[in-house]
């Protein structure tokens, strides 16, 4: 069965620098950044920090 | 031989059920990628009660287009008792027999519809995300979940992520004879083995290090961090589950930035 793995990281891991530097990037466990072609991508693993933006934002739109 | 008549008879009524759960279950997975596992002491009380309320559903609808059903013919060849001497054995295998073709097109139609009934539930749940919103309907298979970043948009889960994942980054510890190895890489696929359990998993721009070599807090983030680790040769690394002792899932986003005009290439 497929993980997932979506269009973006797709188009990361076709690259090879950038498969290099996405390696690099997990490994140390930071975010960082990551340019393929044009485009660059900001590499997040803040999965609880989102988790919390994600309370906050609803925090506020409640309170108004 | 009556007992095998009666045995086998029971055998087909009680198959739509089985056939309605094993569709709502695995939906259009394969065989070996189930979506949900159950035990079969699970199934069976569920499958009988699923074939018992089909049966009563196709029986009324026969009824009503003006199909006769002998019902005494099939109480006797379920219990397996046809009277003294056995002498409505004739009778009740006959009443079986004699409408051949109704009776095969009464299973078989009912076999369809619970394949079919089961597909479309399963996809109705699937599409309204009802495994995620309520417990009921969450499917029996944590891995799938997990290796899929679903567990992060269930209603009742401590992270809550809306968006979707980008991928998915798995770190596990695996013992060699030498010593113990943590092993880094993004899941691209996982497999289950025929009892439904983690078999294995392929990782890419993987690497490994010796668990023994872990790192000093002052070494946290840092390059020399980093250093500990070799990149694994190869396009696919192959895990098995067997030899994985603790596993450890990072999800992670890529998120497209605007690239400033003097860093275009």
């Amino acid at each position: 069965m497929k993980a997932k793995i979506s269009a973006r990281l797709e188009n990361i891991l076709r690259d090879e620098q950038a498969r290099e530097l996405l390696r690099r990037h997990l490994i140390g466990g930071r975010d960082g950044q990551i340019v393929v072609g044009n485009v660059r991508y900001r590499l997040s693993t803040r999965t609880l920090d989102r988790t919390a933006d994600k309370s906050e934002s609803k925090k506020v739109v409640s309170s108004r | 031989m009556e007992f095998a008549v009666s045995a086998i008879f029971l055998l087909v009524l009680l198959l739509p059920g089985f056939i309605l759960q094993t569709a709502y279950t695995k939906g259009f997975w394969r065989w070996n990628s189930p979506t949900s596992n159950r035990s079969l002491s699970e199934q069976i009380p569920a499958g009988i009660v699923l074939a018992g309320v089909l049966h009563v559903l196709w029986c009324s609808l026969s009824i009503a287009l003006g199909y006769k059903i002998d019902f005494s013919a099939i109480f006797m060849v379920l219990t397996g008792t046809y009277g003294h001497d056995e002498s409505h054995f004739e009778t009740a295998v006959s009443a079986l027999t004699s409408n051949a073709g109704k009776s095969v097109f009464y299973f078989a139609s009912l076999y369809v519809f619970a394949a079919s009934l089961g597909y479309v539930l399963h996809l109705a749940v699937r599409g309204l995300r009802l495994d995620k919103t309520t417990r009921i309907f969450r499917f029996n298979n944590h891995w799938f979940y997990l290796l899929s970043g679903e567990i992060a948009q269930f209603a009742d889960s401590p992270i809550q992520i809306d968006d979707e994942i980008d991928g998915i980054w798995l770190t596990t510890v695996v013992h060699h004879s030498d010593a113990d190895y943590v092993y880094k890489g993004v899941v691209t696929d996982f497999f289950y083995d025929r009892e439904g359990n983690l078999d294995r998993v392929y990782l890419i721009v993987a690497a490994r290090r010796k668990l023994a070599d872990d790192r000093k807090g002052e070494e946290i983030g840092s390059p020399e961090s980093e250093s500990r680790y070799y990149p694994i040769e190869g396009d696919y690394l192959v895990l098995r589950y067997s030899e994985m002792s603790t596993i450890n899932i990072d999800y992670f986003f890529v998120v497209p930035e605007d690239l400033p005009e003097d860093e275009e290439q």
